[in-house]
């Protein structure tokens, strides 16, 4: 080889190297990031799905998937000695990193040009859904609706969570305030120097059922005599993995400020019939007026009033399968009334509210019988309503954009006919 | 149960004058075409809605003996003479029992069971299966019945966890569920195959001195009976009243009884009576005087075939009783679909397809020979089309019948993701004409159709059952179910393809032909591709059906997260091959292992027990699903270590500057 015909080498641009803040946005808008986050993000749907099996959905939402990190008990126990946790990022930051990077390097860093029209759009979907997600998570509550037909009401009651109303007689009016189960549990002391007396709440139960004491047994609870005399306490019981079948309990102390005596009473949290409004606090006097203390399923006011008029179910005719529920509603709001049908993927959609048809009863077996019926609503309030759906198409458009204008491009391009086999 | 299983044995025991010696001869008179033609589409209420007769005696056939037909021996020479389709069937079993008692009905497939029950066996543990017949489960003896065991028995293994369960003894859960099926069915038209001697003044009153009453005559006068037991009430015994009770009894037993195949179509419309009646219901009727005059018209014909004088007048009246009940279900506009559904059982055509796509690998096969032969690759093209027609044939008149978009159910999903992989495989050998795709396409189509077969035996149900109220929505069956179906189509295509893409690789098949293996990889992104399409707009109309359902749009339901994953997993394949994270091979591994993920998301997460989808579990379910992993895991492994020792062979290309320096 002589100097005449040696290679040149080929001229390589010298860049100037990278400032630190250009390469944590490449970093954060990396392809690779987003490879991972993905992958991360598929373990973690895999191990919250077979959690939900040992610990329900309502735990497995909270712990997974609304959270910044979750160690995942595999049950798998490691020669005898200690159960596998395998610690992984938690949805609510996945889907965050998942944003930052779809905005950064799929929105922002990618070229904006035709061939990259259909990615754009499909990621800007991916965006509008993941923000439709973080509203719903944020600013939407849902809870529900019985109601007996006739009956009426302007509430609706959560199915989980409980709260600890304080309610005060005022003629005919009952005024109530309201502390959520948050703040319940750890013994803590209810004081308000404008009460006239003080709350202990102690021995939060999540699960349990009041028992009568007898004689043959001790408890390592209060006892507390009911209306008849007898001793009753506090059973603590399993914890349900299906968190609404759960019925929190505690013990309330009330001390009055001004003689200290004290009253202890025993609130439990079950709701025996649909919207029962007969509820039973336990009442205390003060300062000269009737109180109480109700432990409830959160309960918050409707912006306007609904009446269950009638309730139907049919079945598929000589089966059991259910073909259809079906209520009547009259909803009362401002002093106008409009009737509505609710049914089965047909809800009612009002001033930020949705009624869906969820449930009937008394189901057949349970204690009570029909008729009279009575008709169960979910009810929830998110104002990203509709926004996963207008998200759905914005995504659908932009795939099926992008795909086929590369398999046009690929089918039109000279790589695919040398590709070909001969044939004849 | 008990009683249900001495019923059963005095009800044989009543027909069994006649039984062949032989146990394995069987031979029962052949009912004529134009009857049984007739007879197929006699409807009938099951399941909530209407339907032929050889639609339900398809599915209890099914049930019982795990096949669509059934195999008879009629001269004892251990050779099939003659097989029966399930209207024939059923008809021998309601028409001439004592003979449909020896059929060989039940499937045995471990003689452990026989062991179990006490069924004598000649034979140790054979490949096929055996079968065993109604008789020898409820045959009159000395001993202890073998269906009284298996009643036992699955009692007891019944309240164990399903996962708990050994083989044989859910086995013989599964067994005893035909049994219990059969005995009901077979003792269907029982209540008039007994004439009623009528003895004592005041019975024979009703009957202007007969002395005998078919039962058609026992419901015509049922009122009369009732009231003459409300009249002498104070005194049943009184010998005067002759068998005035017993004759009310045999009526309120049979209004009580097992005759609950609902035939009779009420004379009001459909909406307002949507219940046809059976026969327990027609005598529960005539207690209270409420049998129409053409109800009754429909049992005294259905008497007459029972127990006419002789043939002829028997099939006459057989003929009259289906022209009635379908004279009533045109008028109560029921009947529209029922010579359709027929069709669609007889015709088969998913069926028919499974043979074609059969013959299909053969002559793709052969085209393999003469890889630049243009007219073998397109009779391979053709050969895969003419049976994907057939099936979406299939999938469309299912579709008629229900009135209903292609999926419904789990059964559903089958034949329709084999029609969509093998229509993304046929396009994707349009494109590439490498012929991997075009072989792959009738194999998977046959291994679909092949599994919804083996899934409709397992499950035994109606898979056109009605829907049930939440699922009642022809709009998202037809986005939401339909395209994320599509997407576990094409998911699993995809890794047929990356799997083949590998083994390929491993054999060193066509090594060093790079535009070969390049088109499959290019096939495989293109599947991947289509399918992503289809699961992400799947997944997230899901959760649009969701918030107007439920009232969320989405609820980490296993279903919904099952969705997700796919969806992840081709995004994140999609991205790592556009990072340049995967190659070729890491491409193919990663698209074969997708298929896991659609598998997990179609199937294993109903058997997980929670959620809003825990239905179509079996454990013959998850057994095949296991197994699927495992072979799918096992081609992965192996074809990924086969490739990488190809590679580890492949000789280094020589250096340019050695190339260079020698010359």
């Amino acid at each position: 080889m002589n100097a005449a015909t040696a290679p040149i080498p080929p001229v390589v641009p010298v860049r100037p190297p990278a400032s630190a803040a250009r390469r944590l946005v490449d970093a954060i808008g990396s392809m690779r990031l987003a490879v991972w986050t993905m992958l991360f993000f598929g373990v973690l749907t895999w191990a919250g799905t077979l959690a939900q099996k040992d610990l329900g959905l309502y735990v497995v939402q909270r712990d997974f998937f609304e959270s910044f990190f979750v160690r995942w008990d595999t049950g798998v126990e490691i020669a005898d000695t200690f159960v596998l946790k395998i610690p992984l990022p938690g949805g609510y930051l996945l889907m965050l990193v998942m944003f930052v990077n779809l905005v950064v390097g799929g929105m922002l860093r990618v070229r904006w040009s035709a061939r990259n029209i259909g990615i754009l759009i499909t990621h800007l979907g991916m965006a509008f859904l993941l923000v439709a997600g973080f509203v719903k998570m944020h600013y939407s509550y849902a809870g529900h609706v019985a109601l007996y037909e006739g009956a009426k009401t302007s509430t609706m009651v959560s199915f989980h969570d409980f709260e600890l109303a304080l309610l005060r007689k005022d003629g005919d009016a009952i005024l109530e305030r309201t502390v959520p189960e948050a703040l319940l549990a750890g013994s803590p002391l209810l004081d308000d120097a404008a009460l006239p007396f003080t709350v202990r709440i102690g021995n939060w139960m999540q699960n349990c059922e009041p028992r009568q004491k007898g004689p043959m047994f001790e408890v390592d609870v209060p006892v507390v005599k009911d209306p008849s005399g007898a001793g009753v306490y506090l059973s603590q019981m399993e914890v349900q993995p299906e968190r609404e079948r759960n019925i929190a309990g505690c013990y309330a102390t009330v001390v009055d400020r001004k003689t200290g005596a004290e009253s202890t009473g025993i609130l439990w949290g079950a709701d025996f019939r649909p919207h029962d409004e007969r509820r039973s606090p336990f009442t205390f006097e003060a300062d000269g007026k009737t109180w109480g203390l109700d432990l409830r399923r959160v309960t918050w006011d409707l912006p306007f009033a609904v009446r269950l008029d009638k309730f139907q179910k049919s079945d598929h005719p000589g089966t059991m399968t259910p073909r259809d529920f079906s209520s009547w509603v009259t909803v009362f709001d401002d002093g106008a009334e409009q009737q509505f049908h609710i049914y089965m993927n047909h809800p009612l959609r009002r001033e930020g509210h949705v009624f869906f048809q969820t449930n009937w009863g008394p189901q057949p077996g349970s204690s009570l019988r029909g008729p009279p019926w009575y008709s169960v609503f979910e009810v929830a309030s998110n104002p990203s309503d509709y926004w996963p759906e207008a998200a759905s198409y914005v995504i659908l458009f932009g795939l099926l954009l992008h795909f086929v204008l590369k398999l046009f491009r690929y089918l039109r391009s000279s790589n695919h006919n040398a590709t070909l086999p001969e044939m004849s | 149960m008990r009683f249900v299983y001495a019923f059963v044995a005095a009800f044989v025991a009543f027909f069994a004058t006649t039984v062949a010696q032989d146990k394995k001869a069987v031979n029962p008179d052949r009912w004529d075409e134009a009857t049984l033609e007739l007879m197929a589409t006699l409807p009938v209420q099951d399941g909530g809605r209407i339907k032929p007769l050889s639609a339900y005696a398809a599915q209890m056939l099914y049930l019982v003996h795990g096949r669509r037909d059934m195999k008879l021996d009629t001269d004892g020479d251990g050779k099939t003479d003659t097989t029966l389709l399930p209207t024939e069937w059923l008809l021998d079993v309601l028409f001439q029992p004592s003979v449909a008692a020896d059929f060989p009905l039940f499937r045995i497939e471990n003689v452990e069971v026989l062991d179990a029950i006490g069924i004598e066996h000649q034979s140790g543990q054979r490949f096929d299966f055996d079968y065993i017949s109604y008789r020898q489960l409820v045959g009159a003896g000395s001993k202890k019945q073998p269906a009284e065991t298996l009643w036992e028995l699955a009692s007891t293994y019944g309240k164990k966890p399903t996962e708990a369960l050994a083989p044989v003894e859910a086995h013989i859960i599964r067994t005893n569920q035909g049994v219990t099926a059969y005995s009901t069915l077979y003792g269907l038209l029982a209540p008039l195959y007994e004439p009623h001697e009528l003895v004592g003044a005041p019975i024979r009153a009703i009957y202007q001195d007969r002395e005998e009453a078919t039962f058609a005559d026992l419901v015509r006068k049922g009122s009369e009976i009732a009231a003459l037991v409300r009249k002498n009430k104070d005194n049943p015994m009184d010998p005067a009243l002759g068998n005035a009770m017993s004759i009310a009894s045999a009526l309120t037993e049979a209004a009580q009884g097992r005759s609950r195949l609902a035939i009779f179509p009420p004379t009001g419309v459909s909406k307002d009576e949507p219940e046809w009646g059976s026969i327990s219901m027609l005598a529960e009727s005539s207690l209270r005087g409420t049998v129409t005059e053409e109800q009754m018209s429909m049992l005294d014909a259905l008497q007459g075939a029972v127990s006419g004088p002789d043939e002829s007048s028997r099939m006459a009246s057989l003929r009259k009783f289906r022209n009635t009940v379908v004279a009533r279900a045109q008028l109560r506009g029921e009947y529209d679909k029922v010579p359709l559904e027929n069709y669609y059982l007889a015709a088969s055509w998913h069926y028919q397809a499974l043979h074609w796509f059969l013959l299909a690998i053969l002559v793709v096969a052969i085209g393999w020979m003469a890889p630049r032969s243009k007219t073998l690759w397109a009779l391979g093209a053709v050969a895969t089309s003419i049976p994907l027609c057939m099936l979406i044939g299939d999938i469309v008149l299912r579709s008629i019948v229900r009135g209903r978009p292609p999926i419904l159910n789990l059964y559903d999903t089958f034949l329709f993701i084999a029609a969509v992989g093998v229509l993304a495989a046929v396009i994707a050998e349009l494109i590439t004409r490498r012929r991997v795709a075009i072989f792959l396409a009738p194999v998977f189509g046959a291994m679909l159709i092949a599994l919804a077969r083996a899934f409709e035996v397992e499950s035994g149900d109606d898979q056109m059952a009605p829907l049930q109220a939440v699922l009642d929505t022809n709009y998202y069956l037809a986005t939401h179910v339909t395209s994320i179906n599509m997407g576990y189509a094409a998911g699993m295509f995809a890794s047929f393809l990356g799997t083949a893409w590998l083994v390929l690789n491993a054999i060193g098949f066509r090594r060093g032909d790079e535009a070969f293996h390049k088109s499959i990889v290019r096939a495989t992104y293109g599947v991947t591709a289509f399918g992503l399409v289809f699961a992400v707009f799947g997944t997230i109309y899901g959760g649009v059906w969701a918030n107007d359902s439920w009232g969320r749009f989405w609820g980490w339901d296993p279903k919904e997260n099952g969705a997700l994953m796919i969806c992840i997993a081709q995004v994140a394949l999609l991205h790592a091959r556009m990072a340049g994270m995967v190659r070729d091979f890491g491409f193919c591994v990663c698209a074969a292992l997708t298929g896991i993920v659609v598998a997990f998301s179609w199937f294993h997460v109903n058997l997980l027990g929670i959620g809003l989808h825990a239905y179509g579990f079996s454990s013959a379910t998850k057994v095949a699903l296991f197994r699927y992993y495992g072979v799918q895991l096992t081609l992965t492994s192996l074809g990924a270590v086969g490739v990488m020792l190809q590679r580890a062979r492949k000789p280094a290309l020589p250096k340019v500057g050695a190339a260079a320096s020698a010359s």
